[in-house]
């Protein structure tokens, strides 16, 4: 049995490789530690063993060679049968907030993780909105554009 | 609107306020220049309040202290409703409020600008000693404490110079000194949210009227607990000193609640631990330039100064800026707290610096 805060640093790491978020940017959403409890509670300690271990060798390939690690990311965790869709369902956790069971099967199969991780789920930012509800942007925002583009000189 | 103004002018305070006894209480208040570089100090001792008020509010956990928190979010929103109603004064004497500058911008910790130098001000998690300070900085002014334009021991006695050379000055100079252009002028169209109201001010009147808004809120009318909001037609509400000290002792005052008792209303829950245990006075300084927390930072800055940007433009002729900033300000919340979130060191997290960059 592995203890409770085993592979922790590894999740983020390859959280933020399988996101494109950095890691500072997803501590800031506060759900870091819900997130890997999600993925304890759901996953066998063996395979979170096998599936960190991978994790491990290919964030330090990215280390040397960022190209052969993505070839390894796509042929490894990415596949239908790589560790039962381990990495989609870290993906889908992200940046939707929910646990898919299956999330090559059934795509309506899922549930919510809680209320929090609907408000910080990455689709919001990556999208430049903001979750209807949560993190209102103040009145007549709707009149100007988003925030990030004019404070940050984003290209559209 | 008028009424108001009447029963102020009524009032026997301002009625003695003649032109020699104005001149007299001056102090060092010498020209309109001078009146103006005060008037842009009260701007920037309303500023500097918000920055230690929001790092304290958005430090409180999602879903707890709601008391706390509505309490710090409408003293907050008030303070930025005295800034504008300044930059308003001053704008109607024809001065012009310089909010995006680097010296406009406090650092921290460090006291209040012109003040006595008494307390200290932070940026710190919310925590009794973060309550303490607020106290310190909404103290009321004893009665007859004088007033004072410079090293200032309460912002109620700084204000009262002001309100002082702004009758004197208006008195002796042929035509008046209420000259600004109108149209330069923000109000409630501009602003909404919050308790009091932003009103345009061309005319002595209405300054004293606004300098009046800005003291009751803060520390109350005289001899009360209570804020001037009710003339404004709006609910009655107990001035920022009071409202922090409710939080001090866990009790809300009540209806008969007197400056000199403590509050023996109803409790409320008060909870220091649930707040994210933010490393006081944050500051870029900390992290290595480039690093994850650097750049985080200086993007939380850098939304920071684009909303200055955007005040210092409403207030210099183009009202409707004020609406690009609505966006920056929560902006800036959802960025605080995101640094809230993040672990710093010895268990403590990082926050948000509030600081000038280019």
């Amino acid at each position: 049995m592995t203890n409770s805060t085993e592979h922790f640093d590894t999740f983020l790491a390859i959280s933020a490789w399988l996101t494109g978020y950095e890691p500072v940017e997803l501590q800031g959403t506060g759900m870091v530690q819900t997130y890997y409890s999600t993925l304890r509670e759901n996953i066998t300690a063996i395979d979170l063993d096998a599936f960190f271990a991978e994790s491990d060798f290919i964030l330090a390939k990215a280390q040397t060679d960022v190209d052969a690690a993505k070839v390894r990311t796509a042929s490894h965790l990415m596949q239908n049968s790589s560790f039962n869709s381990l990495g989609k369902q870290i993906i889908l956790m992200w940046y939707i907030g929910q646990w898919f069971a299956d999330p090559s099967g059934d795509p309506n199969n899922s549930v919510q993780i809680n209320a929090q991780s609907y408000v910080e789920a990455l689709m919001w930012p990556t999208a430049d909105t903001h979750p209807p509800g949560a993190k209102e942007p103040g009145f007549g925002s709707w009149a100007v554009k988003p925030v990030s583009v004019d404070t940050f000189n984003v290209t559209l | 609107m008028n009424a108001i103004i009447q029963q102020r002018q009524g009032r026997k305070r301002h009625k003695r306020k003649t032109h020699d006894k104005c001149y007299k209480k001056c102090g060092t208040i010498s020209s309109v220049k001078d009146l103006r570089r005060h008037l842009q100090t009260a701007i920037e001792i309303e500023h500097a309040t918000l920055p230690p008020y929001l790092t304290a509010l958005y430090s409180i956990k999602e879903g707890t202290n709601a008391f706390s928190y509505q309490t710090i979010q409408s003293v907050a929103m008030e303070e930025m409703l005295h800034m504008i109603l300044a930059c308003n004064i001053l704008n109607a004497i024809g001065g012009h409020p310089a909010i995006n500058k680097k010296r406009f911008v406090p650092s921290y910790p460090g006291y209040l600008p012109h003040s006595n130098n008494s307390f200290i001000v932070g940026l710190g998690k919310f925590s009794p000693e973060a309550i303490d300070t607020f106290l310190e900085i909404e103290l009321p002014a004893q009665a007859g404490a004088p007033a004072q334009p410079d090293h200032w021991d309460t912002i109620g006695q700084f204000y009262e110079a002001i309100e002082y050379a702004l009758c004197h000055f208006d008195l002796v100079t042929e035509g008046g000194i209420f000259t600004g252009d109108k149209s330069y002028q923000l109000d409630e169209n501009d602003y909404y949210g919050g308790g009091g109201k932003l009103f345009k001010v061309y005319n002595l009147p209405r300054a004293i009227v606004a300098i009046q808004e800005i003291l009751s809120q803060g520390e109350g009318m005289s001899d009360s607990i209570f804020d001037s909001d009710e003339m404004f037609g709006e609910e009655i509400d107990i001035a920022h000193y009071y409202k922090f000290n409710e939080i001090k002792e866990g009790r809300r005052y009540t209806l008969n609640g007197t400056p000199e008792k403590p509050p023996c209303g109803e409790k409320v829950d008060v909870d220091y631990d649930e707040v994210y245990n933010m490393a006081p006075n944050p500051s870029i300084k900390n992290y290595p330039e480039g690093s994850p927390l650097w750049q985080q930072t200086n993007e939380f800055n850098k939304t920071y100064m684009a909303l200055l940007d955007s005040i210092h433009d409403a207030v210099n002729g183009n009202p409707d800026e004020l609406k690009r900033a609505v966006p920056l300000m929560f902006d800036i919340k959802y960025k605080a707290i995101a640094l809230m979130k993040t672990p710093y060191k010895d268990g403590m997290t990082a926050g948000p610096s509030f600081e000038f960059v280019k």
